[in-house]
């Protein structure tokens, strides 16, 4: 994760005419990135949808730890409640 | 009550909001003189949050004293600066003193402002503080716990059009709008094309989620410079620059600039009003107001 902002959801407003990042002028923003990559690469449309899945915040409890394993015992799944009421009913 | 939603969500009216100047000092007297000017022409204010990651008088505490003057406040809280406890701190407050109109955004980052060594918060990004805003509306806060009864907010959200990737600016509207989001406030936009493909994305992607693009009033060429130069995500194409910097008289030039802009914004499907920010704070604020057909409130 290369955004210097940390964002989850998509490229911010800040975004260059040149497609670069607001806070590292230098750089490719890693959403403009990843659109480019989701339009020009042959993916089912399904895959292609995900980028625009609403992310919900960040686990900070999990920072330092192996995502892989996260992954692998779903913990990386868990949300919080309000969240999981409001935005993921029909997964649970 | 709200007057934003009264207008946008019950009436056919357009809805012309305005940016609030930052308040640094001069206290109430200051908070007066700036009511005074708007106060006639607009339906709502928006009280900014640590505005171009420069520190000001708080959000809250210049929405609280808008509404203390009788202007109806837009409350914008930015993720820059608070981790997703003192946002909801922010809205739970806004909500003790009656104010429901607020705007939840990504923010500036902070290389932008005049105190680039601060740290960055975004604990939360714009579109996980609309849902944040929208969670609470459901009698809990986002752990879980409790609220009875739930605050109403009237929650906006805001989006560039004219950033890259541009039509990606339409689906990230819409997840805005499934976070929560009735109505958008834009930047600003010096593309025509870009604000009118936009708008017919969003107007026919969620026909219920109302537009409300911003304008600015500059005096000469040197503001548009330098939000070329210094504000991230905004391009102003050089031609605009040269009408008004070759022009004979760059101010009233600057002046046509924004009020062609208006007119170009107000007539674009899904548009509902205009937010207008000023800087030339002179009295062709009122000019424009009576150009674009409004009448003064008093």
């Amino acid at each position: 994760m290369t955004c210097p902002k940390t964002l989850r959801n998509g490229p911010c407003g800040g975004v260059r005419e040149n497609g670069n990042c607001e806070v590292k002028p230098e750089m490719q923003c890693i959403w403009v990135k990843a659109y480019e990559r989701k339009e020009k690469l042959p993916l089912p449309q399904s895959w292609r949808n995900h980028y625009n899945d609403l992310r919900p915040p960040v686990d900070m409890q999990l920072k330092g730890t192996s995502s892989w394993i996260n992954l692998l015992t779903k913990r990386d799944q868990k949300r919080p409640a309000g969240w999981q009421a409001s935005f993921e009913n029909s997964e649970h | 009550m709200s007057i934003v939603r009264e207008i946008l969500e019950n009436s056919e009216e357009k809805l012309f909001t305005v940016e609030f100047p930052e308040i640094d000092s001069g206290g109430m007297e200051k908070i007066a003189k700036h009511v005074a000017r708007i106060a006639p022409w607009f339906d709502a204010a928006n009280s900014t949050d640590n505005t171009a990651a420069h520190a000001h008088a708080s959000n809250l505490s210049v929405a609280i004293a808008m509404k203390m003057h009788g202007v109806e406040p837009i409350l914008q809280i930015v993720c820059r600066d608070k981790n997703r406890l003192a946002i909801q701190a922010d809205l739970m407050g806004a909500a003790l003193h009656g104010i429901s109109n607020v705007a939840m955004l990504t923010g500036d980052d902070v290389t932008a402002g005049d105190e680039p060594e601060a740290r960055r918060v975004f604990d939360l990004d714009g579109p996980q503080a609309v849902a944040v805003a929208k969670v609470l509306t459901t009698g809990q806060y986002l752990s879980g716990r409790k609220i009875n009864p739930a605050p109403d907010f009237y929650i906006s959200a805001v989006e560039n059009p004219g950033a890259p990737p541009f039509d990606y600016r339409i689906e990230r509207a819409l997840k805005k709008h499934r976070a929560g989001a009735r109505y958008l406030q834009l930047q600003i936009c010096y593309h025509p094309d870009r604000l009118e493909n936009f708008c017919r994305g969003v107007s026919q992607g969620a026909p219920g989620l109302h537009i409300i693009p911003t304008v600015v009033m500059v005096k000469n060429e040197k503001a548009l410079n330098f939000m070329n130069d210094k504000v991230p995500g905004i391009d102003i194409p050089l031609a605009t620059i040269d009408r008004v910097k070759k022009s004979s008289d760059p101010s009233e030039a600057a002046y046509q600039l924004v009020l062609e802009e208006s007119k170009h914004a107000l007539s674009l499907p899904g548009v509902r009003g205009l937010h207008v920010i000023d800087f030339r704070r002179d009295d062709s604020l009122e000019r424009l107001m009576r150009e674009l057909g409004r009448t003064p409130k008093f």
